[in-house]
């Protein structure tokens, strides 16, 4: 009896002992880290260059290594400042929300959580904000790809970012009928480092695209002097950025002190790359959101006199829907979103409308897909005849979304309706799916009646 | 050599053969009940144990203590217990998490030492020892995931903690007095000339089959672990081919355990604990189905083929809600569960085909013998 028990006791000691010895043999694991984006790199050799032709590999170094010197990593952001406290990306974004939102997934004893985007958001998104996560061809629509700068349901007009309300509001209430769900659980704090995290996201996204759309006018010369940006620290590097863009806003008349030729050279790239691309043409686009948001105004009295929409408003709304508003294109003459259904958004129409490439023929643009691109797929107009609207459903919000059009989708502003002729659409939308197909024009259900009933399938 | 000679030889290994595979306990027919409440215990601990594990990976909280083995500079043991209890749900799951496995670890050490006291079959013993070793394998790989933060030994980690509680199951069949009895009643039948078991093709396509559904449920499992632990930098294409293989393999596994719980219901004098699991295991695999479905729904929305309809366009994923989080986590827990039904199944059919196939090799040793006899008769007398 005792025999056996040794001989259990220390073979399996032996036993764990080796299972020991052969897991201490795993390392940790390294961390994700952003993925270039190639889709955008692919379409700039083939807009720009001979179909044999590539560009050359060392301009991706260069984008990335310049980049990584503004931007940092998924585990350690950090953003370019070169104004210092004024800076208006530090007011944009903080770097203290980010470092919340960044990095692996942790918490303290406290309850404190880190590593936001890649716990709620990254298996979908993407640890770069690309919208290809490991879940999106999964997904129906695809997981918003940041990189464009597009966001769909906002409070501001088309080629306007979102103000940080209309992403808290994404985020807290979720899109219906999508895989981007209600996240009513978080702290308002962690709410605010995701959004911040989003449009870090969103302007190195925006950035690398205008790097590399950069690329075919350089005929061989280099982005940047890589050497001299690595043997400077990102302070200096970006100094020399801040350098330039004072000089820049002095007139180029104040006296600054000399520098090395080699560091020279480094500002100027700087000054363009940093200063005009990165502040110029993005951050200063974000800066004054707040200032751009679409005023919605007072409804006329008469409309909201009653709980559902009064007769002559849901008639004149129907008159536009079919008539000046040309709704009926997309929607339908049903409204049951079987109008136009060939359209493609913006994200996918990006590279799809590249030339050479057919959307019928997958070999067309094989090499997008192999570039990360995801399978294109027409966008859906919405079916009006269910009261479920995804940019919200209060009056307001619908409002918005004919006056301003959905930013990245086939559905257009309306700038040739006057906010009378919007408000008499929220109402004829409003009553859709109340509204008997048969029966009479005018003819309403109490309940909604719901595309599967009004097609009879 | 003669003909007899020659018939001889092959029937002396044979005779052997079925002499060595006689259970211990028909030998010494003292039972004792005590490792089987010390193994049902095991598997009560564990069960816990699976849904805790899966509320960690749901809730992502499987690095709120980011030390091992100890918890914050605290002997995991001595940690305060009001902070914890009362502390952050993330850390009240992780150190919970740990606490239940540490059980599970003492559990089955008693489980080894009561086999060894009151046993008798050394195998038991063996295996009791096998099962101790796969619960502190499952815990180093546990303290490893959090050490070094792999999604790697995250996937190892969530397919043999089902492993583990599937044999834990399986072992208290063995532990258990049906067992005994099952070898009790064999001996007597064959004492008795009584006619075994006939074991005809049916019984054995039943027998092999829940091996196949194990290995599938198993298999199942594995891929349902892979999409769960998928990293954030994993590739589209590989999670959707994950996808489809996990909604193909549910649909087999579902029509073929209701096949089978359909055979083993036709079978005629089949055992009823053979009945009893495969009736369960048609209720869990259909649960399991329609769970399956609502893990879908509550983390990726409804399929937007459906979204004609008002109720399915209009919902909203609660993310990280109880409900959410529940759901998911039931999903695994059944998926564990169906395992662990067919461990439990497979072990039941061992023993009695086993004993059956055990019986009419006796019963052709015997009339071998006999016929032998005869010749030796013939040739002699």
């Amino acid at each position: 009896m005792a025999e056996i028990l040794r001989a259990l006791v220390s073979k399996s000691v032996a036993a764990v002992g080796l299972m020991a010895f052969l897991l201490a043999g795993c390392e940790k694991v390294p961390s994700p880290e952003f993925r270039a984006n190639r889709v955008e790199w692919v379409k700039q050799e083939r807009l720009n260059l001979e179909a044999d032709q590539q560009f050359a590999p060392e301009y991706r170094e260069q984008v990335d290594t310049l980049l990584t010197t503004l931007f940092g990593t998924p585990d350690e952001p950090r953003l370019p400042a070169i104004y210092g406290d004024e800076d208006p990306l530090n007011q944009l974004v903080s770097l203290d929300r980010l470092r919340l939102a960044a990095g692996p997934v942790s918490s303290d004893e406290k309850g404190k959580h880190w590593g936001l985007y890649r716990e709620h958001c990254a298996h979908c998104h993407g640890i770069t904000g690309d919208g290809a996560g490991p879940t999106a061809l999964a997904l129906y629509p695809y997981p918003r790809d940041f990189r464009l700068g597009k966001y769909k349901f906002k409070s501001t007009p088309l080629r306007r970012p979102p103000t940080d309300a209309d992403l808290v509001r994404v985020i807290r209430r979720g899109i219906p009928g999508s895989a981007m769900p209600a996240f009513t659980t978080l702290p308002e704090e962690e709410v605010l480092a995701l959004v911040d995290y989003v449009k870090y996201l969103t302007i190195r996204g925006e950035y690398e695209r205008r790097l590399l759309a950069e690329l075919p006018g350089l005929e061989g010369e280099p982005l940047v002097d890589l050497k001299a940006l690595r043997a400077g620290s990102t302070k200096q590097a970006t100094a020399g950025a801040n350098a330039g863009a004072n000089q820049k806003e002095a007139g180029g008349g104040s006296e600054q002190p000399e520098l090395p030729a080699e560091q020279e050279a480094l500002n100027a790239q700087l000054q363009t790359l940093v200063g005009e691309y990165l502040y110029e043409e993005i951050v200063d686009r974000w800066s004054d959101r707040d200032e751009s948001i679409t005023e919605v105004p007072a409804p006329p009295a008469d409309l909201m006199s009653t709980a559902a929409p009064p007769q002559e408003w849901v008639a004149k709304g129907r008159d536009l829907f079919f008539g000046k508003a040309n709704c009926v294109q997309c929607h339908g003459a049903t409204g049951l979103g079987d109008g136009q259904t060939q359209n493609y958004d913006d994200w996918t129409n990006d590279w799809l409308k590249t030339p050479g490439v057919d959307v019928l023929s997958k070999q067309t643009y094989q090499h997008f897909l192999e570039a990360g691109a995801l399978p294109p797929r027409p966008v859906r107009p919405r079916n009006l005849r269910i009261p479920v609207y995804r940019g919200g459903k209060a009056p307001a919000d619908i409002y918005r979304r004919i006056a301003n059009g959905i930013e990245g989708t086939p559905m257009p502003s309306s700038p040739s309706l006057t906010p009378e002729e919007v408000w008499a659409v929220v109402a004829y939308v409003q009553a859709m799916p109340y509204e008997r197909l048969s029966g009479g024009d005018a003819a309403m259900s109490a309940r909604p009646v719901g595309g599967r009933e009004v097609s009879g399938k | 050599m003669s003909v007899i000679e020659r018939t001889q030889q092959p029937v002396k290994r044979k005779e052997r053969a079925v002499l060595a595979e006689q259970p211990a306990e028909e030998a010494v027919p003292g039972y004792s009940p005590w490792p089987w409440r010390v193994g049902a215990l095991l598997v009560t601990v564990v069960f816990p144990l699976i849904w805790f594990g899966g509320l960690v990976t749901s809730s992502d909280a499987g690095m709120a203590v980011p030390d091992w083995p100890g918890t914050y500079g605290y002997n995991m043991f001595l940690y305060p217990f009001s902070s914890w209890f009362f502390g952050p749900w993330d850390f009240f799951l992780e150190h919970g998490h740990r606490l239940i496995g540490s059980t599970a670890g003492l559990v089955a050490i008693g489980l080894v030492a009561t086999c060894i006291r009151c046993d008798q079959r050394r195998w038991v013993w063996w295996l009791s020892g096998g099962l101790l070793l796969l619960v502190i394998f499952q815990g180093l790989l546990g303290g490893l995931r959090v050490v070094i933060d792999a999604r790697t030994i995250a996937k190892l980690h969530g397919c043999v903690g089902p492993a583990f509680f599937a044999s834990a199951a399986a072992f208290c069949v063995v532990l258990s007095r049906w067992w005994r009895d099952q070898g009790i009643q064999a001996s007597r039948s064959a004492s008795a000339g009584r006619a075994p078991l006939a074991l005809g093709p049916a019984e054995r396509q039943v027998w092999r089959g829940a091996h196949l559904w194990l290995a599938l449920s198993f298999t199942q499992l594995v891929i349902g672990a892979f999409l769960r632990h998928v990293g954030v930098d994993g590739s589209p294409q590989g999670f959707q081919h994950l996808v489809y293989t996990h909604v193909a393999l549910a649909c087999i596994v579902l029509g073929g355990t209701h096949l089978y719980a359909g055979r083993v219901r036709r079978l005629p004098g089949v055992e009823p604990r053979i009945r009893s699991a495969a009736r369960w295991l048609s209720a869990l695999v259909t649960l399991q189905f329609l769970l399956g479905l609502s893990t879908w729904i509550v983390k990726y929305n409804w399929p937007s083929w459906l979204d004609s309809w008002t109720w399915t366009a209009q919902f909203v994923i609660p993310e990280k809600t109880m409900w959410q989080t529940n759901i998911v986590t039931l999903h695994v827990a059944i998926g564990s569960a169906i395992v662990a039904c067919w461990a439990v199944l497979t072990v039941r059919c061992w023993r009695v085909f086993g004993l059956a196939e055990k019986a009419a090799a006796g019963a052709e040793l015997s009339a071998e013998r006999a016929e032998r006899w005869q010749i030796g008769q013939g040739t002699t007398g």
